[in-house]
């Protein structure tokens, strides 16, 4: 018996459209759908483990080799850059980084507050266009920093829209678009080849 | 105040008995190898001027090493890895030694990593340097010695993975393209990037044969048969196939020394560091997720030095080889007979018969205490195998039943 692969998933919606693609490329996916708090799924049909982690996790778990693969967005890998091979484009989770603010926030700015969860994308950025900047990290609710006048714009995931206008807040600039990648551990891809092979031709076959 | 007093700083540890135990012991068959393959031993300083470092090595390391200032105003640097003050020694004071010259060396390097993502900012390197070989000769020995080192320790499921460094960095060279796509082609194919990659080399207004091995590349990993094979039914341009036959005459004298078993190729396998000029390789094992050693040759270093000189080598990071140890169990250390040695009222032990004790290969404690339960606390937590008693003439008896001590 060959050990299993393990495969981590970013805990959410990433994980439910995951399971759809999965189900997509017929992989029998009704353990995950149990509703109870275990983080860790053995699937021995599929040689699978699959493990639930917040997305965060994701990338440092590939990194060391604590798991064989993961499913992540690339938001979370701009701002982590990690060592791992970023194997598939999964056109999941999509949506984009933007830089949004009220309307007036762009205006003859010399020196910008920018609120963010995403910091080091945020440096990145600014830096490329020359902006000084000062970065103020924030856990959740970025919309609120210039509302309440914490910051004058800020960098976040945006998908539709609509919380931001709700908030009255408009996108200035688009930074970059995001979907979810398959990620693979750097030693694994070679030890397990065959296996990891296996797994990659399931996804791109239904994506 | 309380917490720096007692606390380590990010990425440092101590080592306890145990760990120092096997430190010492896989360091000491580590340097044992490369000895017995006429390697001879070097120590450089862990203080070095931030001025030895290129400016290609910096575009990399810059934010990475650890700074000082020093009393007239020059910046030092803890030494962040094991080669380059060693290329300076060479350049500086052995210049005339007779070549190939064959170092090594076991040392701490010292490296900011990203908090709080389980890296050490210290860690020990074993690693060799071969000058003054250009030839695939020269990498053989090296990927030899290193297989053999591995081997040594017991470990088991390992393999040492080759890239050419030379034959992407020869192909980007000749493109008549940005900059920019250049870096984004290196990075794609070193990080399996293929969808990114394809779509990047679609885009470019460059030869269809060209494109075509560029997208192949990270593609074309594995048993080094099928990836020669593989890579040979692609439209290559002569200089690619050189690089190729280059690596496969690497390969030919690896598997000729009887390690071809160990080999797997990659030929996405690249580093973006201009330093790297050639054979680069990798080894790890599968029972563990990271890189075990990294090597390769770095020609162009040694010009920044102004010497023409080929080089190459790699290094082990003994932390990761300790951990692949201890999960495949191979780290099980013999313990010594342990003597604890009682005396009986006597103002001195008897110098000659501890020596004796000693010469035989046995661990000599003389007993500091003098309470019996305190003694036999002591005999059990360390877990002694014998005691004697010295008697007042000096000779010893064996105590047999520690009942009686």
């Amino acid at each position: 018996m060959m050990e299993p692969i393990k495969l981590a998933i970013a805990k959410g919606r990433l994980a439910k459209q995951s399971i759809v693609l999965m189900e997509k490329a017929g992989v029998d996916c009704s353990v995950l759908k149990e509703n109870n708090r275990k983080l860790i799924f053995s699937m021995p049909e599929e040689n699978l483990e699959i493990i639930l982690l917040k997305a965060m996790d994701v990338p440092t778990y590939v990194e060391h080799g604590a798991v064989d693969m993961g499913i992540v967005g690339k938001d979370i890998l701009m701002e982590q850059k990690k060592q791992l091979y970023e194997v598939l484009d999964l056109g999941i989770g999509k949506c984009r980084f933007a830089i949004a603010g009220k309307p007036d926030a762009m205006n003859d700015r010399k020196h910008l507050r920018v609120s963010t969860k995403f910091t080091n994308v945020a440096k990145k950025y600014f830096a490329t266009r020359g902006q000084s900047v000062e970065i103020i990290k924030q856990e959740g609710s970025v919309e609120l920093a210039p509302l309440m006048g914490l910051s004058h714009v800020i960098l976040d995931i945006v998908e539709t829209g609509n919380t931001l206008r709700d908030n009255g807040l408009v996108v200035f600039e688009e930074v970059a678009d995001i979907s979810a990648r398959l990620v693979v551990n750097r030693v694994s891809f070679k030890t397990k080849k065959k296996q990891i092979y296996e797994i990659i031709d399931l996804f791109s076959s239904v994506i | 105040m309380r917490a720096k007093k007692v606390l380590l700083p990010e990425g440092v540890q101590d080592l306890l008995i145990n760990d120092c135990r096997y430190r010492r012991h896989i360091e000491e068959k580590l340097m044992e190898c490369f000895i017995q393959a006429g390697y001879m031993e070097v120590s450089s300083p862990t203080l070095e001027y931030y001025d030895l470092f290129s400016s290609d090595y910096l575009s990399f390391k810059r934010n990475k090493m650890f700074k000082l200032i020093d009393t007239d105003g020059e910046i030092l640097v803890l030494r962040p890895d094991g080669t380059v003050p060693i290329v300076r020694m060479v350049s500086t004071k052995m210049k005339n030694f007779v070549y190939p010259l064959k170092l090594c060396y076991v040392e701490n390097v010292f490296r900011i990593d990203e908090e709080q993502a389980g890296k050490k900012r210290e860690f020990r390197q074993a690693g060799v340097e071969l000058f003054g070989i250009p030839s695939h000769k020269g990498d053989a020995e090296v990927i030899i010695t290193a297989i053999e080192s591995l081997k040594n320790l017991g470990l088991q499921n390992f393999q040492i993975e080759l890239g050419q460094a030379k034959l992407l960095r020869d192909i980007l060279q000749r493109l008549n393209i940005d900059y920019e796509d250049k870096q984004d082609i290196g990075r794609y194919i070193e990080e399996k990037n293929f969808i990114e990659l394809d779509r990047l080399v679609e885009s470019l207004d460059i030869e269809i044969d060209v494109k075509e091995v560029l997208k192949a590349l990270p593609r074309l990993f594995g048993q080094a048969e099928e990836v020669f094979a593989d890579v040979k039914a692609l439209p290559l341009k002569p200089y690619m196939l050189e690089a190729i036959e280059d690596l496969e005459r690497v390969w030919q004298m690896v598997d000729d020394y009887g390690f071809g078993k160990y080999i797997t190729l990659d030929l996405g396998m690249f580093t973006m560091m201009k330093y790297y000029s050639g054979i680069i390789f990798k080894g790890f094992t599968k029972d563990l997720g990271v890189v075990l050693l990294s090597g390769g040759r770095y020609d162009g270093m040694m010009k920044d030095f102004g010497m023409d000189i080929p080089a190459t080598g790699f290094v082990f990071i003994v932390n990761k080889i300790t951990k692949a140890l201890k999960i495949q169990e191979k780290l099980m250390l013999k313990k010594k007979n342990h003597i604890l040695l009682i005396q009986d009222n006597k103002r001195t032990w008897k110098r000659e018969i501890v020596e004796g004790l000693r010469k035989k290969g046995n661990i000599v404690e003389l007993c500091l205490l003098e309470d019996r339960h305190e003694i036999l606390e002591y005999i059990k937590r360390r877990q002694i195998d014998e005691v004697f008693r010295m008697d007042q003439k000096g000779e010893i008896e064996i105590i047999e039943d520690w009942g009686e001590i």
